[in-house]
């Protein structure tokens, strides 16, 4: 790892226990910038990342952090056999029709109280709609993954973070690429466009194995 | 005064009545000692000569050239269907309506003929509204019910309604099966020549109990008002009603929602005394020179809180059009269920107001709120499906229905995040038929594969033998992607059928 992404790292450690453990809680250690009671964009070419936005909650529901997961779009439906079933068994299918349904939906869950990881399909999005619901995801006790088209990458956003999903060609495995673009919180670590590979199917309690790429391309563990 | 309304051939006349394309002719089959036979026909089987207890496959040769459809019997869901039709005839012409057997209904109308212009008033207007629900009914009227049920199934259409008194001779030309007796004493009675209900009643009284037991005296005194026979009358469902007139009418969707949120309150509080929580609540707006409008809203769990309640219905009440005012608004709480025991208040904390009432869990009420607005089918959880069949292997359910939701399922990984709704065609290259598989081809994109695992084979469930045998491969593109493809042995053809997006 670079010194500039332990330095980040370490500040944001640092800034963690200042703010309280909720506020980036453990099982995002391996992605300090994401954290809950916000909004997170998270951009595809070709289809909706269900798997990487999967795996991430799933994470947050084997550590407690979230207790439902609200899938809100047909699109972003995965399929349910490639789910964790702890996931599986806290997870809600809304089939929302338009970018107005899914919005609602989405603001909906968020402010409901029930600690939910809201998945939602929002291409069609506008700024204002990121605005509210980023609100929402601030005002309740869950997070918003925001799964968009590339082609939206350009749209003004509200999210506190954004990142790009590609799948990772060098990977033996299922694998993907996850790139930092964007992260409110921490503008300078995002200007570096840090990237981690995300490998499915590892053995662990969730599947997943994450790991930091450092600027040579070269993959290392990170823990 | 009493009807009897028999009704044959509704259990087959409800399935004819599905979709596209109808069946000829529907028979309803029962399993016994081994061999299907027919419980319930429609009228179509009756003309062509089927009887009940006709095996299947002899009702099927009686209808030869017909578009034939056998089903099993569901009794249990066909003796709620007649219940519910015994609640609904008593809400139209007699507040005391009973079952009869799986294909009849008892009314005992006595004081109610009046409403209806006289007996032959009410029956035209049963017969008129049974047959709205396309069904054939068969309707007898007499002062006694044995005698109506006589009729009913065996007089001509001319004499089924039954002058007070004039008993005797209207049951006299029917067979001896008309009283309601075993088949062994109608047998009994055909042996010695006495087939219609006339001759029988010529016969010496005293000597009919030794020969042909004690009920058939019974069944001649019923049939005759000369015993007592009561009707047991389907109780009425359990609904709670709320209800609140305003006077004058109103146009002013405020005052409407002060009218609801009052009644809301008060509903509670009944449920509350009743311990018991409401599944569906209906309103309905009574309007000044209009036909009434209803909405609906239903919960995922038993519920009495006013406050998730007041938010489901807010939603429906503005949209409903007021016309020239409305006058009177009901609530109907249906579907009601028992509730733990809550705590009504605590030092002097009164939770029995709508703006102090203790929210449902939140997840139930997500999904309430979610249901109300898009629909309970398009708010879903995912059930596991006991097959190999991947588009087969899950079931998205509503959120709300109770059913097994978990399953074995193979390891992260080996299945898609994405599966494609419809397998789509690809053109592969592969080594052997067996795999590995070097390019494919789809939805316009070609790409060379880097790494290829599989196959994988996938049989078909052995009761759908048409279909085919799949190998699937899970192969990595050049670009890093990996999709999920299979070709099915027979036909030879590719297909992708996801990808781990």
């Amino acid at each position: 790892m670079s010194q500039t992404q332990d330095i980040h790292a370490l500040r944001g450690l640092i800034r963690d226990r200042e703010a309280g453990a909720s506020a980036a809680p453990r099982w995002l250690s391996w992605l300090v910038e994401l954290r809950l009671g916000a909004v997170h964009e998270w951009f595809e070419s070709e289809a909706p990342p269900r798997a990487a936005l999967a795996h991430v909650t799933t994470r947050a529901i084997h550590a407690r952090a979230l207790e439902q997961v609200i899938w809100i779009g047909r699109e972003v439906f995965p399929y349910p056999l490639y789910l964790d079933p702890r996931v599986r068994s806290a997870s809600l299918f809304i089939d929302a029709p338009d970018p107005d349904a899914r919005l609602w939906a989405a603001d909906l869950a968020l402010r409901s109280g029930a600690r939910a990881g809201v998945i939602a399909d929002a291409s069609r999005f506008t700024l204002a709609c990121t605005r509210r619901l980023q609100l929402a995801a601030r005002s309740g006790e869950g997070v918003a993954l925001l799964a968009r088209p590339r082609a939206e990458e350009t749209v003004l956003s509200a999210a506190t973070t954004r990142w790009l999903v590609e799948p990772a060609r060098q990977s033996r495995g299922v694998g993907w690429m996850l790139t930092l673009l964007r992260n409110k919180d921490n503008p300078t670590l995002a200007a570096e466009r840090p990237r981690w590979v995300l490998h499915a199917g590892a053995r662990g309690d969730d599947g997943v194995r994450v790991h930091p790429v450092v600027a040579s391309g070269t993959d290392r563990a990170r823990a | 005064m009493m009807v009897s309304v028999y009704i044959p051939w509704w259990r087959a006349e409800r399935i004819a009545r599905g979709p596209e394309p109808r069946p000829d002719a529907v028979l309803i089959a029962r399993t016994r000692r081994g061999q299907r036979e027919v419980a319930g026909l429609c009228g179509a089987g009756f003309m062509a000569g089927v009887r009940p207890g006709f095996s299947i496959a002899h009702a099927r040769a009686l209808l030869a050239g017909r578009r034939v459809h056998d089903v099993d019997e569901d009794p249990p869901g066909d003796a709620c269907r007649l219940k519910a039709m015994a609640r609904w005839a008593s809400g139209r012409w007699s507040p005391i309506v009973g079952v009869d057997g799986v294909d009849a209904l008892l009314l005992n109308v006595a004081g109610c003929e009046h409403l209806f212009g006289g007996l032959e008033g009410l029956v035209r207007d049963i017969e008129r509204a049974v047959r709205a629900l396309r069904v054939t009914p068969f309707i007898g009227a007499a002062r006694t019910v044995g005698a109506a049920w006589a009729v009913a199934r065996y007089a001509p259409r001319e004499s089924r309604v039954v002058t007070p008194g004039r008993e005797r001779e209207a049951i006299a030309p029917l067979p001896v099966a008309a009283l309601r007796v075993d088949d062994e004493v109608v047998a009994g009675l055909a042996e010695v020549g006495v087939e219609r209900i006339g001759p029988l009643l010529e016969l010496p009284r005293a000597s009919l109990p030794a020969r042909y037991g004690e009920e058939l005296l019974l069944r001649i005194d019923q049939a005759l008002g000369h015993a007592v026979e009561m009707i047991d009358p389907t109780r009425p469902r359990e609904d709670l009603l709320a209800s609140r007139e305003i006077p004058g009418g109103t146009t002013r969707l405020e005052s409407v929602e002060v009218v609801v949120r009052w009644l809301l309150t008060h509903l509670g509080a009944a449920l509350a005394r009743m311990e018991s929580g409401l599944r569906r609540l209906e309103c309905t707006f009574e309007r000044l020179g209009g036909a009434p409008i209803r909405c609906a809203i239903e919960v995922s769990r038993a519920s009495r809180d006013p406050r998730h309640l007041w938010r489901l219905l807010a939603t429906k009440i503005e949209r409903v059009h007021m016309g020239f005012g409305v006058e009177r608004v009901t609530l109907r709480a249906l579907g009601l269920a028992r509730l733990a025991h809550a705590q009504a208040s605590f030092a002097g904390e009164q939770y029995s107001t709508l703006d102090d009432a203790p929210f449902d869990a939140p997840l139930a009420a997500l999904v309430d709120t979610l249901a109300s607005r898009l629909g309970r089918e398009n708010v879903m959880r995912a059930g596991l499906v006991p097959s190999h069949r991947p588009e087969r292997a899950f079931s998205l359910v509503p959120a709300d229905s109770a059913g097994p939701l978990s399953g074995d399922t193979p390891p992260i990984g080996e299945r898609p995040s994405e599966l494609l709704t419809e397998p789509a065609p690809a053109e592969v290259v592969a080594l052997s038929p067996d795999g590995p598989v070097m390019r494919v081809a789809w939805r316009g994109g070609s790409a060379a594969i880097l790494c290829c695992v599989g196959p994988e084979r996938l049989g078909p469930e052995w009761w759908r033998s048409r279909e085919d045998t799949r190998d699937y491969f899970r192969v990595q593109e050049e670009s890093g992607r990996w999709l999920w493809v299979f070709r099915a042995l027979h036909a030879g053809a590719w297909f992708v059928h996801g990808r781990w997006s």
